[in-house]
C-alpha cells in the first residue's frame, strides 16, 4: 500500500486550497484560538471564574483585571475564557450527536422500506415546523433550565435538517449501479448502509455541521441570555451578556467584553466552514486560479 | 442438457410512486407493465444472447431474474429451486453474478479493488486465508497486474474497470454470469479483448453466460441461443445460427435487415425497420409490434399473439410466423 497522499491526491489539494483561501485561513486561526482557550481554560484564566469578591465589584479594566469585574466582583476575562469551554462544549456535543443521529436516520429513511421513510419524513417535517424558540421554551418549562435540557433541545431541532440532507443523497445513490451490484452478490442491508452508502454521503454533512457550530454557539448564548440555558454561576457568554446588560450603567464594557468573543467565534467557524466547503467541492476547485 | 435458470410467464409491473397517504389508502394503484409473460430457459454452460432496442426491458429482465426488482407474476427457478422469497435467492447470490452496463459505476467508489474482490468472500462467509493472493490470482485471470488491487475505481480505465467487474463476478466460481452490455463504452479493440476474455473464461470454467445487448454482430458471434425482446414482450427465441439464417418474426427480420452491412456494394434486402419504439406508457393494443410491422393485419391490432413453438427449438410471437 502506498501512502494516503499518493492514493488520494484530492485530500492534499483540499488542504492546499484552504491554505490559499485567506478567509478560510482566518477562520481556522480563530477556531484554533478558541479551541485552545477552551482546552486550557484552567491554565489561561488568571482567576477562578466563579469566585465572588464583592469588595472589587465593577472594577474597571486594569492590569489586575484586564476586562474588569462584574457585579459580584468576578473576573470577566476568566469568565469569558471559561465561557469558551461552555460554548464549544455545547456546540460540538450538540452538532456531533445531532449529526450522528441525523446521519443514521437519514440512511434508514433513504434506504429502508418506503413506509418507514414516510413515517420518518413526517416526523422530520413535524419537528421542523415547530417554531424553534417556542419549542425550546416548552421543553425548558417541562424539564427545567440547564445544560442537559439545552443540549436536548438543540439536538432535537437540528436532527431533521441533517437527516433530510442524508436521506436525499441516499435516495439518489440507492439506485446507483454499485448498490445494485452489492445487492446482487448478497450484501445485507446493514452492510450496504454502513460500508457502501455511509462513506459516500458523509462528506457534505461534515461541511454542514461545521457551518452549524456557530449557529449553535449563538443559540446557546441566546438561551443563556434569557436565563433558559446554562445556569449561573457557570460562565457562559450569554450569561455574561445578560449580567452586562443589567449593569450597563455601572460597567458598560462588560457587554462588549462578552459580545466580542461571541462575534469572533461565530465568524471564525463560519469562515472555516465556508472554506472547507469550497476546498472539498471539486466543482468549485476548478475555478480557483493558479 | 439441464436447465440452469428457468423463467416462466414472468411479469414485472412498476407501481407509480405515490405519497404516504396513497400508500395507506386501499384500492388499486396505477401500474406500468414493464415485462409481460416472459418465458425462457438458460441451459448449463451455454451463452444466451438477450437482444432488444433501448427500452425493450432487457435490463429489467436481468434485474428481475436476480431478485433486484419485485415481480408481479410468474415463476423463477434457479438450479431447479423455485425463487419465491428473498431468502430463497441466497444460493443464487452466491452462484450467479451480474456485470453492469457501467463498469466503473458498479464498483463502490470508496473501496479499493482489493477490498471489492474480497467482499464476496466476506458476505458469503467463505474462507479467505490470503486476501492479497486471492486478489492477485483473480486479477491475473482477467489479465490485470496485481498492483491494480491498491487502486480505487475512479483510477481505472474503462477497460480495466470492465475486467475488474469480470474478476469480481468470477470470485466465487459462479454457475451463471449475466453481462449487461459488456462492450458498452469500450473502443473496438478493447471490446474484442473483453469478449474473448469472457468466452475463454466461460469455456474454462463451464459457466453459463447471459449477454444482454443491442449489438447484433456481437450476439451472432458469441451466443448459442438468442431471445429477442420488444416492449417487454418476447418476440422470438431460438438457436442463434438458425434465427439469423431464417428469422421467423417480422421484427427479427427487420432488425437483422437494418444491421449495418460491411460491404457497401451489397444492397439491403428485406424490410428495414422504421419509426421509434413506442413508449411503455402508451403500449399499442394487440401485438406490441403492429405499429411498425410491415405485415400487420387487422388481427394484429386487437389480438396479442402468444409465443408459439415452431419446432427445432424455435418459438415466435407472431400470428403469421411459420418455418416453411
Amino acid at each position: 500500500m502506498s501512502t494516503v497522499a499518493e492514493i488520494n491526491p484530492r485530500r492534499r489539494t483540499a488542504l492546499a486550497a484552504l491554505r490559499r483561501d485567506p478567509m478560510g485561513l482566518l477562520g481556522a486561526i480563530l477556531v484554533a484560538g478558541f479551541v485552545t482557550m477552551a482546552i486550557f481554560a484552567p491554565l489561561l484564566a488568571p482567576y477562578d471564574p466563579i469566585k465572588i469578591d464583592v469588595a472589587h465589584k465593577f472594577a474597571p479594566a486594569d492590569f489586575a483585571h484586564w476586562a474588569g469585574t462584574d457585579q459580584l466582583g468576578r473576573d470577566i476575562l476568566s469568565r469569558i475564557i471559561w465561557g469558551a469551554r461552555t460554548a464549544l462544549g455545547i456546540a460540538l456535543t450538540a452538532t456531533g450527536l445531532a449529526g450522528v443521529i441525523g446521519l443514521l436516520l437519514g440512511l434508514v429513511a433513504g434506504y429502508g422500506p418506503r413506509w418507514l421513510d414516510g413515517i420518518l419524513v413526517l416526523l422530520f417535517d413535524s419537528v421542523s415546523s415547530l417554531p424553534m424558540v417556542m419549542f425550546a421554551l416548552a421543553v425548558i418549562t417541562v424539564l427545567g433550565p440547564g445544560t442537559s435540557t439545552l443540549l436536548l433541545v438543540i439536538i432535537i431541532i437540528s436532527i431533521p435538517g441533517y437527516a433530510r440532507l442524508i436521506r436525499a443523497q441516499t435516495l439518489t445513490l440507492q439506485q446507483a449501479d454499485f448498490i445494485q451490484a452489492e445487492r446482487t452478490i448478497g450484501a445485507s442491508p446493514a452492510r450496504i448502509i454502513l460500508r457502501h452508502l455511509l462513506p459516500n454521503v458523509v462528506g457534505p454533512l461534515v461541511i454542514v455541521l461545521s457551518m452549524d457550530v456557530p449557529v449553535v454557539i449563538m443559540l446557546e448564548a441566546g438561551l443563556s441570555y434569557l436565563n433558559l440555558g446554562v445556569r449561573p454561576p457557570t460562565p457562559s457568554w450569554g450569561n455574561i451578556l445578560y449580567d452586562g446588560y443589567t449593569s450597563l450603567r455601572q460597567a458598560p464594557g462588560m457587554v462588549i467584553a462578552a459580545g466580542l468573543p461571541l462575534v469572533l467565534a461565530t465568524l471564525g467557524f463560519t469562515f472555516l466552514g465556508e472554506g472547507l466547503r469550497d476546498a472539498l467541492d471539486p466543482k468549485l476547485q476548478l475555478r480557483v486560479p493558479k | 442438457m439441464t436447465a440452469l435458470y428457468d423463467v416462466k410467464n414472468l411479469s414485472v409491473d412498476l407501481t407509480l410512486p405515490q405519497g404516504l397517504v396513497g400508500m395507506l389508502l386501499p384500492g388499486s394503484k396505477p401500474k406500468l407493465n414493464l415485462l409481460k409473460a416472459i418465458s425462457l430457459t438458460l441451459n448449463q454452460s451455454e451463452t444466451f444472447g438477450l437482444v432488444g432496442e433501448s427500452g425493450s426491458g432487457k435490463t429489467t429482465l436481468a434485474r428481475a431474474m436476480l431478485g433486484l426488482l419485485p415481480i408481479s407474476g410468474g415463476q423463477l427457478a434457479f438450479e431447479g429451486q423455485p425463487l419465491t422469497s428473498s431468502r430463497s435467492f441466497t444460493p443464487l447470490r452466491r452462484r450467479a453474478a451480474m456485470m453492469f452496463q457501467d463498469a466503473t459505476a458498479s464498483l463502490s467508489p470508496r473501496m479499493t479493488v482489493g477490498a471489492l474482490l474480497a467482499e464476496p468472500f466476506h458476505i458469503h462467509r467463505q474462507p479467505l486465508p490470503d486476501p492479497n493472493a486471492m486478489a492477485a490470482s483473480l486479477l491475473a485471470r482477467v489479465g490485470l497486474p496485481a498492483a491494480i488491487a491498491g487502486r480505487f475505481p475512479h483510477e481505472l480505465s474503462g477497460g480495466q474497470a470492465r475486467r475488474v467487474g469480470v474478476a469480481r463476478a468470477l470470485a466465487l466460481n459462479p454457475a451463471l454470469v449475466i453481462a449487461d452490455e459488456p462492450t458498452a463504452g469500450l473502443d473496438v479493440s478493447v471490446q474484442g479483448e473483453v469478449l474473448n476474455l469472457m468466452t475463454a473464461l466461460k469455456a474454462d470454467l463451464g459457466l453459463s453466460l447471459m449477454i444482454i445487448t443491442h449489438n447484433l454482430a456481437m450476439v451472432r458471434h458469441v451466443s448459442d441461443r438468442i431471445a429477442i425482446l420488444y416492449l417487454g414482450r418476447l418476440m422470438e427465441t431460438g438457436p442463434t445460427r438458425a434465427v439469423f439464417a431464417r428469422p421467423a418474426h417480422p421484427y427479427t427480420q427487420s432488425l437483422i435487415a437494418s444491421e449495418p452491412q460491411p460491404d457497401p456494394r451489397k444492397r439491403r434486402t428485406g424490410p428495414a425497420i422504421s419509426g421509434e419504439i413506442p413508449s411503455v406508457l402508451n403500449r399499442p393494443a394487440g401485438c406490441a409490434f403492429h405499429s411498425r410491422c410491415p405485415r400487420a393485419a387487422a388481427l394484429c391490432r386487437h389480438t396479442t399473439p402468444e409465443l408459439r413453438d415452431l419446432g427445432q427449438g424455435r418459438a415466435a410471437a407472431c400470428h403469421f410466423a411459420e418455418l416453411t
